[in-house]
This record gives structure tokens, sequence and C-alpha cells, in this order.
């Protein structure tokens, strides 16, 4: 068998492919796997094993060609041409594209395969597929702004139904010793979005406030080759304090040698973050700006995420800051930084929750974990962020029923998946006291109900406009009464903009397209039946338990 | 007038009017030097087009660097060439030599319009070009297809092209190039399904 993944995206995508690949290759132990990226992250090679062949889209050369006046102009299209060709005369049985963008969907489509999951948009009429309802997933609810979502890991997982929970980087050759009696820590603060960059004094003074707490403390703040100017002054200053502090200069098999030697990384959302999820070393991420934990937080047992609480938060990555400055950075507390630098690295639960309590009007506290339920999950760990966590836990369960078909299974397994959720609830995970995992359950029965005849009631409405309206070509199966009803219940679920998207482009358009919106507010409908089901499950057994 | 004159590494070279077409010293050197300086130059192109016989020795430069690679060489003046072949003879043989006074017709040649269905890349050899600037400017934008007239020759030799663009498609201002956005919006509504995939994806590149 042979495999090709498409990962077009930046360097940390391209890392985070690691999971699927080492799921692909323990399921399919005699496939031959391929992997396609972007030629300027090369230099990943080392990281995947795995992989028996690299192809390298040669993104520069082709823009080059295109926008330089004296390249002919049809250079490019040869160059792509005859790549997609080359491509393609892998004969391969199966093409992942986990890129949601449009470019790789075209790609898709040049490319000649038996299978093809992923986003694909086949032409001539330019029809968008995904071969899977876990891209579809991706593409249509957790891009539309949908709040309870799958870190995109695991919907591209579940998508090739590989059961792989994290990843793990072998060790480099030059492995660095770890220093005894020292606790050495990597700091990585910067990003090439400055939006997601850390406010380097707060930074300072977290790190001083540690290392004065701490004996044989010794910093290393990374930096890629040549760019260490913006954090020159941050190790100077903590220098000036007697601190050890340098500046390490590395390439990345040179950081993954050093996470398997440090105590802990400190790091903002960059590549770096996604590397050393594959070693040991544990992981306090600080999501900034556009930053968003739950699509692409660090895909690792046991780390720690903190985030800023103020409602701009996350960003869209392609505006400025529209804030007079950067207070989602500026916003957390140095001694709330030193204090979690401790939390992270003895992986401390309570004293990260205490933690969160005490700061909970300025800072979210995550701790990522693998549940019983089989996804990645970065939970609040305060204590008033409980009935949420739990209202997520079966949103996303009974998205994974709903996309893997379970509901449709004679015996659909709503009792083993609830129990397995009952396990997690018993281990204190989640939920602590028992009596208020009971109220949350009834107050989400009722929620969901209330949802459930609200989405109802829209695929009634529709469906009896369609009945009366059909022969109308171009009428508007939904007004703006109705538009401002599907807001409300988006809002309601926390669903973004999955629906009304669809319904701006169904007005006018006619019968065809509003079937688009009735297959959306469908698949609302079955979410919000599995999820009362499994609510109701679960509430039985609490019962049965107790 | 043209004469052949000796260089004082003892190489013979041309003089076109009273002009050099290569380095009266070492003109060997000079060749090197001019592949080296050319940036547009590299292993992943099938067809080297050059503008500009001269007195052959960047062809021979060309020939050792590039192995792989086809060279084409579009030479205006017939009596240069004739000089050319005299100088180096075989050691040319694979360099393909198109000589017409007609910038236009140069595609009519099937090596060269054969070459155009994969990347190539087209090198100015400057003294040459001097002696008919106008010319040879002709044959590069022709080569480059970037503006309206030249696209549409150049179109002419690609059926897998010229079926897939409508005849007439989005007007280009008098001085403006053709983009890729030019292109995709001439694609014909049943236009071949992978050239339709080619240029949106490219399209996606420069968004």
């Amino acid at each position: 068998m042979k495999i090709l993944v498409v990962s077009l995206l930046r360097l940390g995508d391209v890392i985070l492919t690691a999971p699927i690949i080492q799921g692909l290759s323990k399921k399919y132990p005699n496939a031959q796997i391929d992997l396609l990226i972007n030629k300027q992250f090369e230099k990943v090679k080392f990281l995947f094993p795995e992989i028996n062949e690299f192809h390298f889209f040669d993104r520069q050369t082709l823009q080059d060609a295109l926008v330089h006046p004296h390249r002919p102009i049809l250079e490019s299209f040869d160059r792509l041409k005859l790549f997609m060709k080359s491509i393609s005369g892998g004969q391969y049985d199966l093409v992942i594209n986990l890129t949601q963008n449009r470019l790789s969907g075209h790609l898709m489509d040049l490319i000649d395969a038996k299978e093809k999951i992923g986003m694909l948009i086949k032409q001539p009429a330019g029809e968008v597929s995904f071969g899977s309802t876990w891209f579809k997933y991706v593409n249509d609810i957790a891009a539309a702004g949908a709040k309870s979502i799958f870190h995109y890991t695991d919907a591209f997982r579940f998508a090739c139904a590989v059961e792989q929970n994290g990843y793990r980087f072998n060790p480099t050759s030059k492995q660095n010793v770890k220093p005894n009696g020292v606790q050495k820590i990597l700091i990585q603060t910067q990003t090439s979005d400055a939006k997601k960059n850390m406010d380097l004094s707060i930074l300072q003074e977290a790190m001083a406030l540690y290392a004065k707490a701490h004996k044989n403390v010794c910093y290393r703040i990374l930096s890629a080759k040549g760019e260490s100017g913006p954090v020159l002054s941050l190790v100077e200053n903590l220098k000036n304090q007697n601190i050890d502090a340098e500046i390490a200069e590395l390439d990345l098999p040179e950081v993954l040698s050093e996470c398997f030697s440090s105590n802990l990384l400190v790091t903002t959302d960059t590549s770096i973050k996604h590397l050393a999820a594959g070693t040991s070393i544990p992981i306090l991420e600080i999501a900034l700006g556009s930053s968003d934990p739950r699509k692409t937080g660090v895909y690792k047992e046991g780390s720690y995420i903190i985030q800023s609480r103020e409602q701009c938060v996350p960003c869209d990555h392609r505006k400025v800051c529209h804030r007079s400055s950067h207070v989602c950075a500026e916003q957390i507390p140095a001694e709330f930084l030193a204090a979690m630098f401790q939390i992270a690295m003895h992986d401390d639960r309570l004293g990260a929750a205490t933690l969160a309590d005490e700061y909970s009007d300025q800072v979210e506290v995550m701790r990522t974990h693998f549940s019983k339920t089989g996804f990645w999950r970065a939970d609040a760990l305060r204590s008033t962020a409980r009935p949420k966590v739990l209202e997520e836990w079966l949103d996303l369960a009974a998205w994974r029923f709903f996309l893997d078909k379970d509901h449709t299974k004679n015996l659909a397994p709503y009792g083993t998946e609830s129990f397995k959720m009952k396990e997690m609830f018993d281990r204190g995970l989640v939920y602590g006291d028992r009596n208020s995992l009971r109220i949350a359950l009834e107050q989400i029965e009722q929620t969901t109900t209330r949802s459930e005849e609200k989405v109802h009631h829209l695929i009634s409405e529709i469906s009896r406009r369609v009945r009366s309206g059909v022969a109308l070509p171009h009428v508007d199966f939904v007004d703006d009464h109705m538009l401002n009803e599907i807001r409300s219940v988006e809002l309601e679920m926390d669903l973004g903009d999955s629906v009304s998207s669809r319904v701006i482009h169904a007005r006018g358009a006619g019968i065809r397209s509003i079937r688009l919106v009735q297959n959306a507010l469908n698949e609302i409908f079955n979410h919000q039946q599995i999820k009362l089901k499994l609510v109701r499950t679960l509430k039985t057994q609490m019962t049965e338990y107790i | 007038m043209m004469e052949k004159v000796r260089a004082k590494d003892g190489h013979l070279v041309l003089k076109y009017q009273g002009r050099l077409l290569s380095s009266s010293v070492d003109p060997i050197r000079e060749a090197s030097i001019w592949v080296q300086n050319q940036s547009s130059l590299n292993h992943s192109v099938s067809t080297l087009i050059v503008l500009g016989a001269g007195s052959g020795y960047h062809l021979l430069e060309l020939e050792k660097c590039f192995p792989e690679c086809k060279v084409i060489c579009v030479e205006k003046n017939g009596e240069i060439l004739q000089m050319v072949d005299e100088m180096h003879g075989v050691t040319l043989a694979n360099v393909t030599f198109i000589n017409n006074t007609n910038p236009t017709m140069v595609l009519q040649n099937g090596k060269l319009a054969r070459a155009l269905l994969a990347p190539y890349t087209v090198l100015t050899h400057e003294p040459s070009v001097q002696i008919d600037k106008t010319y040879y400017a002709e044959v590069n934008d022709l080569l480059f297809g970037r503006q309206e007239w030249a696209y549409r020759k150049l179109i002419e030799k690609r059926d897998d092209l010229k079926r897939a663009m409508k005849p007439v498609g989005a007007a280009v201002g008098e001085n403006e190039l053709l983009s890729i956005k030019t292109l995709v919006s001439r694609l014909a509504d049943d236009a071949d399904a992978e050239v339709k995939s080619l240029l949106l994806a490219l399209k996606e590149l420069v968004v």
C-alpha cells in the first residue's frame, strides 16, 4: 500500500503531522508512506524516520516565476504540471490532505490515487468534497467559529482512523546531558506573528522572581540563528541581576536535543512547542493573540496552557490588534507566571487549580490530557468553569458519535461512551464533586432539550417553506426573521456562524442552495439528540453507581 | 563588417562593425563569469534559450555546466552564425541555432516550439543583443509572453492551453503585463479539468 500525506502549511503544522504519520505507520506496518510539504521545511526530514520519500513543493520558485516580469508567463504552469505528474507517478492508494485550504484542494485534484481524503476541489465543476465527515467537520464547524471543537490533530486522526495519542520523536545523536541539580528552563518568546509574542518586561520579572525563589536556575532563551535581536536586552537585564541566562541560537535538531535535557519549556504558539511535545520536557504554553489552544494547543498529556480572559481572545490572525496595547500579553501577572513555571515543571494539578481560581478574573489556566473517550482536551481548571467544561466534553463526545456514525449502528454504544466519561469523573477529572456534577447534568439536559426543540422548529419551518415555494426558482426560503432565529440558536449553542454563513449563500439562490442549510441544521439536530442520549445515559449510570 | 581577431590568450573572437563580441583578453574566463552571473539560471529547467551567439564561448560554457539542458540560441545575423560554426564546429553540435530576421517567426522552429512546453529560461548575451536591440527585445517579449500580442503567439503553440482559454478574454491595458489572474479570468467554461486545477492552484499562490 502506498500512502501520501499532504501538509502544505507552516512548520508547526508539518511537525503536527507526526501523530498521524506515526499512527498510520502502526496501522499499516507494510505501507510505504510519503510526505508532501513545502520545500522551505526540508529540514524536518530527521523527525520522520517513518517516511519513505519526501516531496517538496517549491512554493517560492513558483511564486517568483509568477510575479517576476522577466520570467516566462507559463513557467510556473509548466513547473507545477511536471511536479504534479511526478507525484501522480507514485501511484498512491491513499492520499490524505491535512491542509484545509484552496491551494491544496486544487492540487489534490491533480493527483491520481485510488482514494483521497481531505479537501478536494474537483474540476471542471469546482465541487468541494472532503472524503470524510471529519474533514467536513473541520471545514464547516471548527473553522466557522464553534466553541466546543476538537484539536485539529484529533479531527485528522479520527478521519484517518488511527489510534495514536500524542507522538514521540527520537533523541538526536548529539544528545545533551541534563546537568545535575540545575533547573534548565528553555524560553521561546518570539514568533513570526507579533500578536503572539510575549511581553518581555513581564517575562523578565517572572524569570527573576522564579530564579530568586529557586537555586541553580539556568535560562536558555531560544532563538533562530541570527534572529536573537529582540531578546538581547532581556538576557542583559537578567545577567545584571546575577541570573544565569543566555541566548541559544539553535537549529531544529539542536532544539530537540535541548528539549531532552531540560526541565521546562515556556513558549508561545510556535513550531518549537510542537517539536517539544514529541519529547519528555514539561511544557508551559502562553497562548496570545490569535493562538487558539482548542485547535492547535500543545498536543501532549500533562502540559499547561495559560491564556488571557479578555473578550477579544483569541483574535482573528488576519486582522491587526484593535486594542491600544497588547492587552492579552500585558494582562498575565509576573508573579502568576513565575508560579506557573513551578506548576508546569512538576505537573502540580492542585496547585494549578488553586492558582486558576486566584487569577480567574485575568487568566485562564488549562491542563492538557488525553481522555478515556479518546480525544485531547485542554480543560480550564478554575472551579467556575466546570459546568462549561462538562458541556464541552459532552458536545465533543456527541460530535465524535455523529461523525463516526456510531448513532446509526443497531446497538449504538451510548452506554460504553458515557461509562468512559463516568470513569473520568470518578477519577476527579473534569468534575470533583458528584452532587454538583448531577446538578450540572440536569442543567445541560434542560438546555440541550430546548436547543433541540428550536433546531427542530427551524427545520420544520424551512421544509414547509420549501414545499410551498418549490416552483419558484428565485425565492428567499430564509427571510431576515428566520436568519435571526438561526443566529440566536448558533449563539446559544456556541456554533459560530456554521449555519448562518450558508444561509447568506443560499438567499435567493433557490431550492438547491437551501439544501445546504437544511443539511447543516439536520447535522446540528442529530448532534443535539446524541448529546441528550449521552447525558441521560450518564445520569442513569451515576444514579446506579450511587 | 565581420572579422575574427585573436585574443591575448590565443583564442579567436569575433568583431562586428568594430565591436568585440567577446573579451579580447580571456574569452573563456569571461564566458564562465557570464554563466555564473545569470541569476535566473538553475538546473530545474529543461531548456536554456540564449539570445545572441557572440563568439560562441558562452554557449560552450553553458553546455559544460548544464549538460542535462537543451541549449537553443537565437541569432539574427547569419554571418555571425557562420563564423561561430567555423570556430567551434562540432563542439557546439548540441546547440540548436535559430536564425530568422523576423522575430515573431522564431516560434516556427519546431525544436523551440517543443521546448516551450516545459520550463525554460531566457538568457541574454549583451554584446550580441546590442547589435540589434529592437529585434532581441521583441524575441525576449515573445518568449516571456507577458504582453498580450506575445501571449497570443505563445498560446498558439500550446495545444493544452489553446483549448482551455477563451479566444478573447478580459482586456489588459496597453502597457499592462498579463498575470496569472488574467489567465484564470480567461478560462473557458469547458476548460480541461487539469488546466483549470493548475491555473487555480497557481492563483492561490499570489492571493
